[in-house]
């Protein structure tokens, strides 16, 4: 297992500094849920940090007047060496087929990601890697990893995504209420419970994450030899906290075995820096019949 | 020159007869696993069998969900599932992960695959891509324009379907885990718990509701633009409505359609067929993507807004020629002098006013108050089964009544 960082900021010294040589950056107008870069940013980044894997997310929908200039994109995309292009709309394996592109696509559609089929499926497409969903238990992620030839990035640390929108859903409801939408960020809580959740708002339309951090150490002992990359998500952590989550995992993957004791004591640490012991679907599985 | 397919939702067995009798050219059904509404009544192998043997003896189609996103313990049994569903005679798989296109179009070349709108598929090339795997439609995203949909028809050989009536989801489909998080029901598998209709606040904002909650979707007024621009099929939404739901939406859009081709369509018609969809319908409406961008008018912004009216009446049972006397089962109040309505699966309405009720042995009632209660009510003309009787409704425009 390896580091995969989405940070919150351009420059990523601090990151390279403590050893991290994966990143993860939207491509901008065609992503999602991060922080992206231009076209002419990503190309300096490949000569400021060549020894750096860099993966760049496509991961909004596609609609039919932006497809000229994300074809544009993947050809440049084709000489600039990417470790990984993640993609959420099916025209990206459609164009990288019809193009023989041969480009890394990784496939990153959130919640979709939750069978060794599908996997086998996009691999046959030319798909070698693949982002798991947030919402599946650890024994499921090694049992879809076990099945297929994918490799594997798993969402470890970060405010797990929820839901997006094609609706500009804070500035309507400001309109509504004819106020003025000031912040790009919201916190809201549910009025009869007791979940909170965070909004924000692009040109792509409205996201929301779930109100408490993912602090996925705990799933990490039996995911560590399954899984390519643990995924962290900079957004909505304070950025020391973040640093020192970051050196946390850079020790424990010095490492390939943890006594109990051991366990325990990363486990501990780790949620004294998130303030968080949030573990999300890793060991709670969802229901769907109600009867 | 081929018609535009009428499309209708058919939770159960009653649901499918209605739909097809008022008006549904094909309906689609879930059995009773791996559909996206897993708390449906839905169809058994043994159901959905007869539901085939009935609409196919009307020259019409059954499409059976298989739309969940699987996990890993779902895969055991359903290529099976598909074999016995394929035995059972369905027209079409509607799926929406991928690994079942290319498999279902190997082993049952004759069934068709329909790409869910689970899948959110939103431009040409993607739409190419499915069809290339052997789908032989796809159900395009709520999200796109009228134009954006025109463009992928020109573009593509696969047939497109579109929603036009009934409740949107917030968010792209599939892009949605909020039941996930609040409820521990996945909503990618069928236990949708609707979170996008709950109350919020915000932290620093406290004397505002703020709901995610969209309007209904009525695209009643522009039937003629969705047939001109190519679309194959026109797609309700809801197969957990009433009978009542179903048989007024259809026979509404049954006669847009109807008229479109018949070179009759008016204003006033559309307006007409929008009034009574008005009054079936618990929340408001619009036109959501398919002119502008979603804005604040399609959403609700202060809790729920669910009304519900009494207009059902009942239901027809029988008619007796010789008494000359309809047979209802009740669904509302009514009672001696009210003015009511009876329309049929054939289009027709007869308006009349209840002038005597009877119940079952023929004893005189001034009122029918009980649900179910099956009544007797004098009527000249002849009406058949399963036509439903409400209350007479008026559309008022200028204070003149135009229906």
């Amino acid at each position: 297992m390896k580091l995969l960082i989405c940070p919150d900021s351009k420059d990523v010294r601090e990151y390279v500094e403590r050893g991290v040589d994966a990143f993860l950056f939207g491509m901008d107008h065609f992503s999602v849920n991060m922080l992206s870069l231009t076209l002419t940013e990503i190309k300096q980044f490949r000569k400021n940090y060549p020894d750096c894997a860099l993966f760049v997310s496509f991961n909004k929908n596609i609609f039919p007047e932006e497809l000229e200039q994300v074809e544009q994109l993947l050809c440049e995309f084709s000489h600039l060496s990417l470790a990984g292009i993640l993609f959420y709309d099916l025209a990206l394996v459609r164009l990288n087929e019809k193009l023989q592109l041969h480009l890394p696509l990784v496939w990153n559609q959130t919640h979709m990601v939750v069978n060794h089929n599908a996997c086998n499926f996009y691999y046959d497409h030319g798909v070698s890697m693949g982002v798991m969903a947030s919402e599946i238990t650890v024994p499921e992620i090694v049992e879809i990893a076990s099945s297929s030839s994918m490799k594997f990035i798993v969402p470890m640390v970060g405010y797990p995504i929820m839901a997006h929108s094609r609706r500009k859903l804070l500035s309507n409801y400001f309109k509504f209420i004819q106020e003025e939408k000031k912040k790009m960020r919201y916190h809201l809580q549910e009025k009869h419970g007791k979940v909170d959740l965070y909004s924000e708002e692009d040109a792509t339309g409205t996201t929301f994450y779930f109100g408490s951090v993912l602090n996925g150490t705990k799933a990490f002992f039996e995911l560590q030899e399954v899984i390519e990359y643990a995924l962290f998500y900079e957004k909505g952590i304070q950025h020391e906290q973040f640093l020192k989550m970051v050196e946390l995992y850079q020790e424990m993957m010095q490492r390939s075995s943890f006594s109990q004791e051991e366990k325990e004591y990363y486990i501990r640490k780790a949620t004294d820096i998130l303030g968080s012991n949030y573990t999300g679907f890793f060991f709670q599985k969802t229901i769907y019949k109600v009867k | 020159m081929e018609r535009i397919e009428l499309l209708a939702p058919a939770g159960d067995f009653e649901r499918l007869k209605i739909a097809l009798m008022y008006g549904a050219d094909a309906v689609y059904i879930g059995g009773q696993d791996y559909s996206l509404r897993a708390n449906a009544t839905n169809f058994s192998l043994d159901e959905i069998k007869e539901a085939c043997l009935f609409a196919h003896n009307l020259k019409k189609r059954v499409y059976l969900t298989v739309n969940i996103v699987f996990h890993e313990e779902d895969l055991d049994g359903v290529f099976l599932y598909l074999e016995q569903a394929v035995a059972a005679g369905i027209d079409a798989f509607i799926v929406s992960d991928p690994f079942l296109i290319r498999y279902i179009h190997d082993h049952f070349p004759k069934v068709e695959v329909h790409v869910s709108t689970q899948a959110s598929t939103t431009n040409e090339e993607a739409v190419r891509f499915y069809q290339d795997e052997g789908a032989r439609r796809v159900v395009l995203a709520r999200e796109l324009s009228c134009d954006e949909i025109r463009t992928i028809i020109e573009k593509t050989q696969v047939d497109t379907e579109v929603f036009i009536h009934g409740a949107m989801c917030t968010f792209y489909s599939g892009r949605c885990v909020l039941s996930n998080y609040f409820t521990n029901r996945d909503s990618n598998r069928g236990g949708c718990s609707q979170v996008c209709r709950f109350a919020f606040q915000f932290e620093d904002q406290k004397d505002h509701l703020f709901t995610m909650a969209t309007k209904d979707l009525n695209m009643s007024h522009h039937i003629k633009e969705l047939i001109a621009i190519g679309v194959k099929s026109l797609k309700i939404e809801g197969r957990m409505r009433s009978h009542y739901y179903l048989a007024t939406v259809l026979s509404c859009y049954r006669k847009l359609i109807d008229a479109v081709y018949d070179g009759t369509l008016s204003e006033e018609l559309e307006k007409k067929m929008d009034f009574l969809l008005g009054r079936v319908a618990n929340r408001q409406t619009s036109t959501h993507y398919y002119f502008h961008e979603a804005d604040e008018t399609d959403q609700y912004y202060t809790g729920r807004q669910e009304i519900s009216n009494q207009d059902f009446l009942g239901v027809v049972l029988d008619y007796d020629q010789e008494r000359k006397e309809v047979l209802l089962t009740q669904r509302n109040y009514f009672k001696v002098g009210d003015e009511v309505e009876i329309f049929t699966p054939s289009g027709q309405t007869i308006s009349f006013i209840v002038s005597k009720i009877y119940d079952e042995e023929h004893n005189l009632l001034d009122c029918a108050r009980h649900p179910e209660q099956k009544l007797w009510l004098p009527l000249d003309e002849i009406v058949p089964k399963d036509a439903m009787m409400r209350k007479k409704i008026r559309m008022m425009e200028n204070g003149e009544e135009k229906i």
